[in-house]
């Protein structure tokens, strides 16, 4: 037994020894390849070092896309880049996209729509099987908004629909490309599931670049997910598309509470007076949630004629509720007359709620002008 | 008689020997493990964009919660460095918990704090806050100030007053890189599911400090702090991108991580009075989803890096590391009921048996194979031969994990790029195994054997202020 467990030991032992030797081999490597900025050895190894060193192949690959781009007559085309059609080629690409100023970005975008051999190496690429190959390509096609590859997009969307950070780069493609149509027939189908956060979508709704109107109201008048019909109705909020109010009003009867706030809140944000009596209605609702919404959108809505409503909800027993409507009524002018009729109230919650807010409010204002 | 001894010593040599083998072999697993999520993760950088959300109204907005006993060494540069962070929408709420040295003034006359009538929500019982402060000069900024209840007990006040949905817990003697919020909050945005997240803890020491930002990363010249740089290394770039690779996290450090409030709030926050509640409020997550039967996700990630102080001197070390052994134990008797249950999937059949017997109780047979291999030897139980391959392989199994580690952060963040820093961090890597790994088992078991005594002691560790330090002396 003791001799068994020797041998297996001394086994071991070599072998270890061996891995650490080539640990330490690869370490310094992997350290002189990365690092040396000695400029007589870095000439002779450039090409080694471009072979087997990331980050000095991007930064090489950098220079002459800047090379191209500043038109000094090195770089003529894309294609005189050496392993520019490589994924590293493309990752020095989105480099310099994020480097550069939105002038030289167009510049860089009309190269490439130019350049039909790197334009079907982009297609080529967008068939491949690895995810992340895929992403930094359609990263590309997203911050250049390059146009005709709507199928490319939606088919790598398709093939990884697990996975959170294709869905999100994929969709932003479509967005920034505009492609209202395609994002339409994608959220309309309901085999397209979708993956990522709601705070993400939202975003990909702000960066639409094309008729967010026309989108937003097909898609609402289409059954898709909450989702989808939420990001619409803030987004609706958030830019000021007054005229989509009445498309948006319907949500208020709706049993999704989450699609109820949405509703509510931005109905209140563009002060929507169709809307008053119904958010003045929710001010009682069962939920805490639509109640809060709801008394911050009634205060913008019709402030004065809300008064006693806003009140009213100081006392409500969430404490959320209270603060958005102390939040609101001191968005009044006469405080005295306010802390007057709050303490008429009786309530001790209401009254530090209300006392806090404007005291909160004053600091803030005297710090900030100070 | 003597045939009984023998037997035993023998039994415990073997016992050594497996053990040895087994947790090294369990970290080089993980080494690979941790390979192919950097490589991963590394890769998916290349095309998600953290940046995009940094000042949009889209990310989610959070609360930095800090909180802080006796700190006055690090605390008004620790504030600085948060409130300069790059993050729109963020509030620091600083929690002084009772502080007897001068905290809570130093960061009235820094800040401008005026005291307020805050009413809050008491989602989780707490110790009576004394009074809330807000500063006039920033306006995301929050000191409450409260009777002492524990580290646990101060986040669970930082919870009950923050506003926002998602909370990051941040230690009062550490500095985050200006993108590491944004860094850590993005795991949010890309995955619905998540309920917390862990960032990496480098050690500042060395490292040149101006103003609560870190200026240059350098390494210290005293060898307990480069045994302990080294130390980290492996411990984050192996050990907890293994784990997390495996789906079994269950240690998000208490210096750096960011949790969904609402998810903290249903498991019932921090458990006041425990020493270990980071690693306790991870399990207690896992578990209360698990029971729940929903679909959630805790993550590392390599990236977002918090810079901290360790400690400096070996009286320091072995506090700190004895009260992290009895957090580790106290966490694993709290939750005793969940090991080898089906029900809590992996974590219950495989991460919780693997800490009971490889952090738990390996570390006893560890030691006292160090003492029973030799005596053995004397005794003429083994030969020269068994004696030195035991160690040997021990050493080695510890080096290659050290190297590994090294050579994944070169191969991904290269934060020390000199080659004078990579040899010396070779030359810690080799050392750590010859007294300082063994040291720290040694902890290890005076913290177990101790446990009933110190379970609810903290201990205090020096804290020293982010001002050039060793290199200068």
């Amino acid at each position: 037994m003791h001799a068994w467990i020797q041998a297996a030991v001394d086994v071991l032992v070599i072998i270890m020894a061996g891995i650490l030797v080539l640990f330490t081999l690869g370490l310094l490597v992997l350290h002189i390849l990365t690092t040396t900025n000695n400029k007589r050895v870095e000439r002779i190894k450039k090409r080694i070092m471009r072979l087997l060193s990331v980050s000095q192949d991007l930064e090489y690959l950098r220079g002459q896309i800047h090379h191209l781009l500043d038109e000094d007559g090195e770089v003529r085309s894309l294609r005189d880049i050496r392993g520019i059609d490589s994924n590293r080629g493309t990752i020095a690409m989105t480099i310099v996209v994020e480097e550069i100023a939105p002038e030289q970005r167009e510049h860089m975008r009309e190269i490439i729509l130019k350049d039909s051999w790197y334009l079907s190496h982009i297609h080529k690429k967008m068939r491949s099987l690895d995810p992340d190959r895929v992403g930094v390509f359609t990263k590309l096609i997203a911050e250049l908004r390059l146009p005709g590859f709507e199928e490319d997009v939606i088919n790598s969307l398709r093939r990884w629909p697990k996975r959170a950070d294709n869905q999100e780069i994929g969709l932003l493609a479509l967005f920034r490309c505009g492609r209202g149509e395609e994002l339409i027939s994608l959220f309309t189908d309901p085999s397209f599931q979708l993956i990522i956060s709601f705070r993400s979508l939202q975003e990909l709704f702000s960066l639409y670049v094309g008729d967010k109107v026309s989108l937003y109201r097909r898609l609402m008048e289409t059954p898709c997910d909450m989702y989808i019909i939420r990001a619409c109705i803030r987004d609706i909020g958030v830019n000021s598309i007054r005229e989509l109010c009445p498309a948006v009003l319907p949500y208020l009867d709706s049993d999704n509470i989450n699609l109820l706030i949405d509703a509510v809140r931005t109905l209140g944000r563009l002060g929507y007076r169709p809307a008053e009596e119904k958010i003045r209605g929710f001010t009682n609702h069962s939920s805490w949630g639509v109640r809060s919404v709801a008394v911050s959108a009634l205060a913008r809505i019709a402030p004065k004629a809300s008064y006693s409503d806003l009140l009213r909800c100081l006392c409500d027993r969430e404490w959320w509720v209270r603060f958005h409507a102390a939040e609101a009524l001191a968005e009044g002018g006469d405080h005295e007359k306010l802390m007057e009729d709050v303490e008429g109230l009786n309530d001790r919650f209401a009254y530090e709620m209300m006392r806090y807010i404007l005291e909160r409010n004053a600091l803030l204002k005297e710090g900030l002008a100070s | 008689m003597k045939d009984f001894l023998f037997s035993l010593i023998r039994v415990v040599n073997y016992i050594s020997l497996f053990y040895v083998l087994a947790i090294s072999t369990i970290y080089l697993v993980q080494l690979v493990s941790a390979t192919f999520g950097l490589r991963e993760y590394s890769r998916s950088l290349k095309y998600t964009d953290y940046a995009r959300y940094v000042y949009s109204d889209n990310m989610v907005p959070i609360s930095v919660l800090v909180p802080a006993y006796n700190e006055s060494a690090t605390i008004v540069d620790n504030v600085r460095n948060l409130l300069s962070l790059d993050f729109g929408h963020y509030e620091v709420i600083v929690i002084n918990d009772g502080s007897k040295d001068n905290t809570l003034e130093l960061l009235k006359d820094a800040f401008r704090l005026i005291q307020i009538n805050q009413p809050y929500k008491k989602s989780i019982p707490t110790q009576p806050v004394r009074a809330v402060y807000r500063s006039a000069t920033h306006p995301n900024l929050v000191v409450l100030d409260k009777e002492n209840g524990g580290k646990a007990d101060a986040l669970n006040a930082g919870i009950n007053v923050s506003m926002y949905p998602v909370f990051v817990s941040i230690d009062a003697d550490s500095l985050l890189e200006r993108s590491s919020l944004a860094k850590i909050i993005y795991a949010f945005m890309v995955d619905p599911q998540c309920v917390a997240v862990g960032g990496i803890i480098r050690i500042a020491s060395g490292c040149e400090i101006v103003d609560g930002q870190l200026h240059e990363i350098d390494l210290s010249d005293k060898p307990i702090l480069m045994l302990q740089t080294n130390e980290y290394l492996r411990a984050f770039l192996t050990g907890r991108i293994g784990f997390h690779k495996m789906g079994m996290l269950l240690i998000i450090s208490g210096a750096f991580g960011a949790f969904n409030k609402q998810a903290v709030i249903d498991a019932g926050g921090y458990t006041p009075r425990c020493i270990g509640e980071d690693m306790e409020l991870v399990v207690k997550l896992h578990k209360n989803m698990l029971k729940n039967k929903r679909v959630y996700s805790i993550k590392f990630l390599p990236d977002p890096v918090c810079w901290t102080q360790p400690p400096d001197n070996f009286s320091d070390l072995k506090k700190q590391r004895k009260r992290w052994h009895i957090g580790l134990i106290d966490t694993l008797m709290r939750h005793r009921d969940m090991a080898f249950r089906p029900e809590y999937g992996r974590i219950g059949m495989l991460c919780l048996p693997y800490f009971w017997i490889f952090e738990l109780i390996g570390p006893i047979f560890e030691v006292l194979g160090y003492i029973t291999v030799p005596l053995s030897y004397i005794l003429g139980v083994v030969n020269l031969h068994f004696m030195i391959s035991f160690f040997l392989l021990a050493a080695l199994y510890g080096t290659i994990l050290s190297v590994g580690a090294l050579m994944l952060e070169e191969n991904t963040f290269r934060k020390y790029p000199k080659v004078s820093q990579i040899l010396k961090l070779f030359f810690y890597s080799v050392i750590d195994n010859f007294g300082y790994r063994q040291l720290n088992s040694i902890y290890k078991v005076e913290a177990t054997f101790g446990y009933r005594k110190n379970k609810s002691s903290w201990g205090s560790i020096k804290r020293r202020t982010f001002a050039p330090d060793e290199k200068a002396k």
